[in-house]
């Protein structure tokens, strides 16, 4: 905090963040806790985590889901009806105004597609969140992955797009 | 007009009554059958609850004596496998798919898990058998290195559609694969249920999802006591 300069970038990038539009972008939402499940040999398709907040008053709409790493990402989820284990495809993920809400095992998820290079334990990935012509992309741990979100640790950083 | 006279009502139906000691006798008899019957169904009920919230966290268990359909699978290095096996201990089995994402790998791991705590209890581990009711995809040599993955002493198994819908149907554990997308990647709606099979080849338990660490631990140290 010592250069002025940073100070400086600082306040307009906060600026730039302020919720003077309406929330038709994913200015105000934080992506925190994601991690995408180390695949078992053979199949080309594993699963993606994440917590969202919505700190706006306003709903947010994530209409979209990418990264580099992957061929493409779905958002799925898994719904349990009468004993049946089902995956159903979402077309989008609304956050109610200053609501939050966990895409975890045995949920909602992100579906993984084809990854481009073999997932390892330790790595980490990029993943956008695309709200309309907005985006946010955070950054995921590749983990071997249990059955419940609370055997996990989670570190993750998050930078906005488009802004 | 006229206000109610309850007062009067109550008169008419008492009057003949007190006439009448028998029948008093007789009201009085089936009232007292009535708050027997009333009470003795409430003791059934808390009995019967406790019995089931208490002895078991997770598990629903089966009267002895129900065995698991007869069926021939492949295991994961192509030999055929059969439950009956005189030298088979206790067994779980997880019926899913390799190209699951979420459910199936969680449910592995934390097979993996249950096992990794009866060893660390000095307890012997319960064999666990994963079974794909995705043949076309799943072939012996796939599942080896699937489950494996998860723990070197698990098993994985799979079989043709006749053998998997005997199992499935058997065990009321449907299953049913799903119309492929347009890039011919098909999902599989299967049970998330774990089902117990004791030594004599028997269906013991099933345990629904979600799956918690500590009740179905204990419920299963319980089941497979000596």
């Amino acid at each position: 905090m010592k250069n002025p300069l940073i100070l400086i970038l600082l306040a307009l990038g906060l600026t730039a963040c302020a919720p003077s539009q309406p929330a038709a972008d994913c200015a105000e939402l934080d992506v925190s806790e994601a991690w995408i499940r180390e695949m078992p040999p053979g199949p080309q398709v594993t699963a993606g985590y994440l917590v969202l907040n919505n700190n706006d008053n306003q709903a947010i709409t994530v209409d979209r889901f990418s990264s580099p790493a992957f061929a493409r990402v779905e958002l799925h989820e898994s719904i349990q009806t009468d004993g049946m284990m089902q995956m159903r495809k979402m077309d989008a993920l609304h956050i109610p105004g200053t609501e939050g809400l966990a895409l975890q095992p045995g949920g909602w998820h992100l579906m993984l597609f084809e990854p481009k290079q073999t997932l390892k334990a330790g790595q980490t990935l990029p993943l956008t969140l695309h709200c309309g012509k907005d985006s946010v992309t955070t950054t995921a741990e590749v983990r071997k992955g249990g059955a419940s979100q609370h055997e996990f640790h989670d570190h993750q950083h998050q930078h906005h797009g488009n802004h | 007009m006229r206000p109610l006279q309850s007062g009067a009502c109550w008169a008419c139906i008492m009057r003949p009554l007190m006439k009448n000691p028998v029948l008093i006798l007789a009201l009085a008899v089936s009232g007292a059958a009535m708050a027997l019957g009333l009470w003795s169904w409430q003791q059934w009920v808390k009995t019967t609850a406790s019995i089931s919230t208490n002895q078991w966290e997770a598990a629903t268990v089966l009267p002895p004596g129900r065995d698991i359909p007869d069926v021939t699978l492949i295991d994961q290095d192509g030999n055929s496998y059969r439950f009956d096996t005189p030298e088979s201990g206790w067994r779980i089995l997880f019926f899913g798919f390799t190209h699951c994402p979420d459910i199936c790998p969680g449910t592995l791991a934390f097979l993996r898990t249950i096992n990794q705590s009866l060893v660390a209890e000095q307890r012997e581990p319960v064999q666990m058998v994963f079974v794909s009711v995705d043949p076309q995809r799943d072939t012996a040599e796939k599942l080896h290195a699937y489950v494996r993955y998860f723990d070197a002493d698990m098993q994985g198994v799979t079989g043709d559609i006749a053998a998997l819908q005997k199992l499935t149907s058997g065990l009321y554990l449907p299953y049913a694969i799903s119309e492929p997308d347009e890039r011919g990647h098909y999902d599989v709606d299967h049970s998330g249920s774990l089902v117990l099979i004791n030594p004599q080849h028997q269906v013991r338990a099933y345990f629904s999802a979600p799956h918690q660490l500590d009740p179905v631990l204990n419920d299963l140290r319980k089941l497979t006591a000596p």
